[in-house]
């Protein structure tokens, strides 16, 4: 079974009976946490299995932001919470780990996009044009070639899932480099 | 600048009728993307906000929108026209305050269609419709996105969709709402009541003027909250076929029941509410709005009408829009402190009202 609310398998099951209402929630670990599912202990008239205790990745949840910096432009969670604005796309990558809970509290839980979808961003492969300055130019935009790069930033992000369970922290740091440095050439600002 | 004490006498466009007017008054359907390759506005230079401009405008330039589209330096406007602007719909108070490089580009000559760039987001793609037309405005508001998309890459993740400044907005970036007149439920005690539902169904209930400005004169936006997670489409149909035909019949039914069981205190309170506007010689916007917004009612239901022309619903609807101080000095064509808008609006509104 897939999780309510992104691509992962869920793990965490409740079911919740509030004013003669029964509902049901299946979500992974990640989004369990995030939500605080995992954290809060059950409610009276709430019933709640949980086949896989927190394991590693929940102790990690709390860990991994605290270092986070955004690769391309600098902005930390701190910054973000100050500003309430981030600074770039690869802010999204950078600072995933702080920002997931708060997306999903502002989105209803909600933490996959559902919609449209820029055409440019899976059209034609142009090749994925230079480094560096920004060119926004048709034919010859950092943009071109999109797909290929998110194909290859979603692979990366499961390595890093793995990376960060095997408790293998310098290579999830380098895997999060490389996510970051993708998704500038996707999205982001050029770097501070 | 073409926004003339003329503009200012025509009204606006997004107040001329539609379906359901009697209720809803506008729609509008807001995008918000950000450009690949630059910085949000909070870390860009004035050279890359410039330079964001320009490959908008380059982009503009090369589509079938450039016809008709007007382009607007806002740091180069005067603070009235700014405020003008602003109480016409055709551009946000974030775009308005702050000298740093920011534009505008407004479809004339009907203003239904405007872009703001480097707003909170390096695009703000609006298109403002009269009455109840969520469907055509989001037409609208794709259309010119596809257009724009066509030679500019947008910031956009597989898993967050289109990256914004900040998450509230990340996602689809829609933002759809409807203007609602709604004085029935207010007279009849349940306005909480509907501005409670519609919260719990995850709308979010605003002013005339939007974010942090009163729901004045019975007026209410109400728009999606969630802009992550579900689709356009959705959106738009829970809008535009449960939420508003709901909250629409809700205030309808008040205004039946005022009409056929309190007559009386709904025709008193009509009346003096037209009474005040034809008589006050000192008129403060709120007074202006709250009273507008009764005898917009009156002549609803048939009320008031027939002695006068401006007791049109339509010609009552433009004067909400023309109390405001902005229109105001563009009508007297003259700047004009407090007071003496309190006074020139009340002849203003006397004289239409006769
Ligand atoms: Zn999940
Ligand atoms: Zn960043």
């Amino acid at each position: 079974m897939k999780c309510d609310c992104c691509e992962r398998e869920a793990t965490v099951h409740e079911v919740s009976i509030q004013h003669g209402k029964r509902s049901e929630r299946h979500l992974c670990e990640q989004c369990a946490q995030a939500k605080g599912v995992l954290q809060i202990g059950p409610m009276p008239g709430q019933a709640k299995s949980v086949e896989h205790p927190a394991g590693p990745q929940v102790a990690r949840g709390g860990e991994a932001p605290q270092s986070s910096v955004c690769p391309a432009c600098g902005m930390t969670f701190a910054g973000f919470r100050q500003a309430e604005r981030l600074g770039c796309a690869a802010c999204y990558v950078a600072l995933e780990g702080h920002l997931l809970p708060l997306i999903q509290r502002v989105q209803e839980g909600a933490c996959q996009h559902v919609g449209k979808v820029p055409k440019r961003a899976l059209g034609e492969s142009a090749g994925l044009g230079q480094e560096g300055g920004p060119v926004v130019e048709a034919g010859v935009g950092v943009g071109t070639g999109a797909a290929e790069i998110v194909a290859r930033v979603r692979g990366l992000r499961e390595e890093l899932e793995r990376a960060l369970s095997d408790e293998q922290y310098e290579r999830a740091a380098s895997l999060r480099d490389e996510i970051a440095r993708l998704v500038r050439r996707v999205g982001g600002g050029p770097a501070l | 600048m073409p926004w003339s004490a003329c503009s200012a006498r025509r009204g606006a466009c997004w107040l001329a009728g539609g379906a359901d007017a009697d209720v809803v008054v506008s729609s509008r359907v807001r995008l918000a993307r950000n450009l690949c390759g630059y910085p949000f506005l909070s870390r860009a230079t004035p050279g890359q906000r410039q330079e964001v401009i320009a490959a908008v405008r380059a982009r503009l330039a090369s589509t079938p929108l450039a016809q008709g589209l007007l382009w607007v330096d806002v740091q180069e406007l005067s603070t009235l026209d700014r405020l003008l602007l602003v109480e016409r719909h055709l551009m946000s108070k974030e775009l308005a305050k702050g000298d740093l490089p920011r534009g505008l580009a407004v479809g004339l000559p009907d203003e239904q269609m405007t872009i703001m760039v480097n707003e909170e987001d390096h695009l703000r793609v609006q298109v403002l419709r009269p009455g109840l037309a969520l469907h055509e405005a989001w037409q609208g508001a794709s259309d010119i996105d596809d257009q724009l998309e066509g030679g500019l890459d947008m910031a956009f993740s597989p898993r967050f969709g289109y990256l914004t400044a900040c998450p509230t907005n990340v996602g689809t970036g829609v933002r759809m709402s409807v203007m609602l007149h709604l004085p029935a439920l207010r007279l009849t005690g349940e306005i909480d009541k509907v501005k409670r539902a519609a919260a719990d169904m995850g709308m979010s209930v605003r002013g005339f003027y939007g974010e942090g400005s009163e729901a004045t004169g019975d007026f209410f936006q109400l728009s999606n909250q969630r802009t992550l997670g579900r689709a356009e489409q959705v959106i738009l149909r829970e809008l535009a076929s449960e939420i508003i035909p709901k909250v629409a019949e809700y205030e309808r039914a008040a205004r039946q029941a005022l009409l056929s069981r309190r007559a009386r205190f709904l025709e008193d309170t009509i009346c003096r509410a037209l009474g005040l506007l034809r008589h006050a010689r000192l008129l403060t916007p709120q007074e202006a709005m709250g009273n507008l917004s009764l005898v917009r009612l009156g002549t609803l239901l048939g009320v008031l009408g027939g002695e006068a022309p401006g007791l049109e619903p339509h010609a009552v609807t433009q004067l909400l829009v023309q109390v405001q101080q902005g229109h105001l000095q563009k009508l007297a064509d003259r700047p004009m402190d407090q007071q003496q808008r309190r006074e020139f609006r009340a002849e203003l509104v006397r004289g239409r009202l006769k």
